[in-house]
């Protein structure tokens, strides 16, 4: 259960229809009564707010002013806003029209209802862009390709004060749900393709260079527009790896010569091409990318080997394409496993960044003193306050990072401006470059006071871009360095185990933490702490401490930008 | 799926008995009027029909169903 959910709309959603259950198996969901989505947004039960409009709910007679509509709905907007003030949860709102509007009556001039409906469509769009918490789903848009007729029942409104059909009901729930999971999880950060037959007809090693289909036109074309696709998501950040059965030098053949290849050499991060099983090779590619198989999603012609997916490696999304390869370009297009909200400038840089992290993986495997080469390779951390340009990032860190991250929580952007509110020492970003390259914002450490000598560790994460580099060490040293500054002895962690953040819990092992218990009296004012549930708190004594590796910062250690 | 599968599906939180077939409106906690309007959905969505409004009124249990479907399975 991820929390309360409040579900309000204009007209009867038929709650308690099956097509609910996905939403009803995450949430505890109230039901508000119809017409009524004003009072659920100004109660306070921190509950996530899903809104549910029929614009012909709304109003009932399109000859009516606009100005008097305005009036009317001012309050609902108001109460949207201070909503938002108050809680830290998500609010989704849907918004569509049933009816279709006239040809004709649109032709010359907008037609009453255009007006209205876009006034209040604006209205929503607006409210979406300013605040960060509100999310809009434009039913109009997503009932588009089921169509209209298929979405909406009249026999369903009259016999049951229902807008909508069962398809509609199905599609409206799917949409929710697509927002709530990409709220609570991240996107899939890795497409594993396989290459005869998939990204180009044929086979290479059996038809050659001139005999497979990729090029201009008919299926040929189908094969390069499906490449085309994919090259789109890797300028929105997707990795791309290749897991083919083949002889290497056939595929890169293709890659080279082939003058219709709109995938290049560059764009693949990594790659196993051989004979072995698809899944050992994926498992490969995601320890040398640091990237965990639940993140990577995998596209294959082949049943079998989708099968074979499945079964050993079931954390890995293996996507079941139509037979039709023409129908591929278009699927690739609207998978949502890879989208994400907002893009971030970050995003587009992390082609390069893998590919650095691939090289600098296979230098340091070469090496016989790491400290050594660390110290060799430049490391220039840099400290971030946060701010409006990085506000997105940091959330996004929050989101996305699972491995060398202490407690994961989830921070939404509005709560991390509160961490900023409250002490703007609290609350930073660490850049990092290296001889590797430029990696970008990789770490945000997140800190709240406890007592007059301890500060609570709310957040430490470290991306795993640049793992291996014990950036934690120089992260550690600032964070001393800001106690310091506010004469606070202890640093108090708490370690939330998930299946993946092993790695956090050995930082706070190596790096001098002792296990905290209710017994220790190390700060009588250490009151707010909560030993339920099993949760373990480890805390640092900064008199005497010591920071392993911090010697390989070198020339670095001026803390702050 | 028969209709005793669109049943448990409807009603999760009921146990439907072996025997359907003299199961109506009000036998099971779930199955109130809202409930009823959401098992004619589930049945019109896996036999691919629909029903008029005029049908909806009365098909309040299985017979009632059973007899409608069989109806509209004929009529085509």
């Amino acid at each position: 259960m991820s929390g309360n959910l409040t579900l309000c709309s204009s007209s009867s959603l038929l709650e308690s229809n099956s097509h609910w259950s996905k939403i009803n198996q995450l949430y505890r969901v109230n039901i508000a009564s119809y017409g009524d989505f004003i009072s659920p947004l100004l109660s306070s039960d921190n509950s996530t707010v899903v809104i549910v409009l029929f614009l012909e709910d709304l109003i009932h007679d399109f000859n009516e002013e606009l100005s008097s509509i305005q009036n009317r709905y001012a309050q609902f907007f108001e109460a949207i806003k201070s909503h938002h003030e108050s809680s830290n949860q998500a609010t989704i709102i849907c918004f569509g029209k049933t009816k279709e509007y006239s040809v004709l009556k649109g032709v010359k001039r907008d037609a009453n209802e255009q007006i209205v409906h876009k006034w209040f469509y604006d209205q929503l769009n607006s409210v979406k862009n300013e605040l960060d918490s509100i999310y809009l789903i434009n039913l109009d848009d997503v009932f588009r390709e089921p169509g209209n007729q298929n979405i909406y029942s009249d026999r369903n409104w009259y016999f049951a004060r229902c807008r909508l059909s069962a398809k509609g009901l199905s599609v409206l729930t799917n949409s929710i749900f697509m927002v709530l999971d990409r709220l609570a999880n991240p996107p899939y950060k890795v497409l594993a393709l396989d290459c005869d037959n998939t990204i180009w007809g044929g086979v290479i090693g059996e038809d050659g260079l001139q005999a497979i289909t990729l090029g201009q036109d008919g299926m040929g074309a189908a094969f390069a527009d499906f490449q085309k696709e994919v090259v789109k998501l890797i300028n929105q950040g997707v990795i791309v790896v290749l897991a083919s059965k083949n002889n290497e030098e056939d595929v890169w053949k293709v890659f080279d010569e082939h003058t219709s290849m709109k995938l290049k050499r560059s764009h693949i991060v990594s790659y196993r091409i051989n004979w072995a099983e698809k899944a050992l090779n994926l498992k490969e590619i995601a320890d040398e990318l640091d990237v965990s198989l639940d993140s990577f999603v995998f596209w294959d012609d082949n049943p079998l080997e989708r099968d074979k997916m499945r079964s050993l490696l079931p954390q890995v999304l293996t996507i079941e394409p139509p037979l039709n390869i023409i129908e591929w370009p278009r699927l690739i297009n609207s998978l949502n496993c890879f989208a994400r909200f907002e893009s971030t400038e970050d995003d587009q840089h992390k082609l390069a960044q893998y590919k650095a992290r691939a090289h600098f993986k296979d230098n340091i495997q070469n090496t016989s003193n790491v400290n050594n080469y660390l110290k060799s390779i430049n490391l220039k951390p840099t400290v971030i306050s946060l701010d409006d340009s990085n506000l997105s990032r940091a959330e996004q860190l929050c989101k996305k990072t699972n491995q060398f991250n202490l407690r994961t929580i989830r921070h939404s952007a509005r709560e991390l401006k509160q961490f900023k509110s409250s002490n703007n020492d609290f609350i930073f970003l660490t850049h990092l470059e290296d001889n590797y390259g430029d990696h970008g914002v990789v770490s945000l450490v997140c800190l709240k006071t406890l007592s007059e000598n301890s500060i609570f560790l709310d957040t430490l994460l470290i991306s795993c871009r640049v793992f291996g580099r014990h950036l934690e060490s120089w992260i550690l040293s600032v964070i001393l360095n800001r106690m310091s500054k506010y004469d606070l002895r202890y640093l108090i962690a708490e370690f939330i185990e998930t299946d993946s953040n092993i790695l956090a819990k050995n930082f706070l092992q190596n790096y001098g933490f002792a296990e905290f218990t209710r017994d220790l009296k190390i700060d009588d004012s250490i009151s707010s702490i909560d030993f339920g549930n099993n949760k373990s708190y480890y805390y640092l004594d900064t008199k005497n401490v010591e920071i392993p590796n911090i010697d390989i910062f070198n020339g670095a250690m001026k803390y702050e930008s | 799926m028969n209709l005793r599968q669109i049943l448990i599906e409807t009603f999760i939180n009921s146990s439907i008995p072996e025997n359907i077939d003299n199961l109506k409106i009000g036998d099971l906690d779930e199955w109130d009027s809202l409930g009823n309007f959401n098992l004619i959905l589930a049945i019109e969505q896996n036999f691919g029909i629909q029903f008029d409004f005029d049908q909806l009124e009365n098909l309040n249990s299985i017979a009632e169903i059973t007899k409608a479907l069989e109806n509209d399975i004929s009529n085509k």
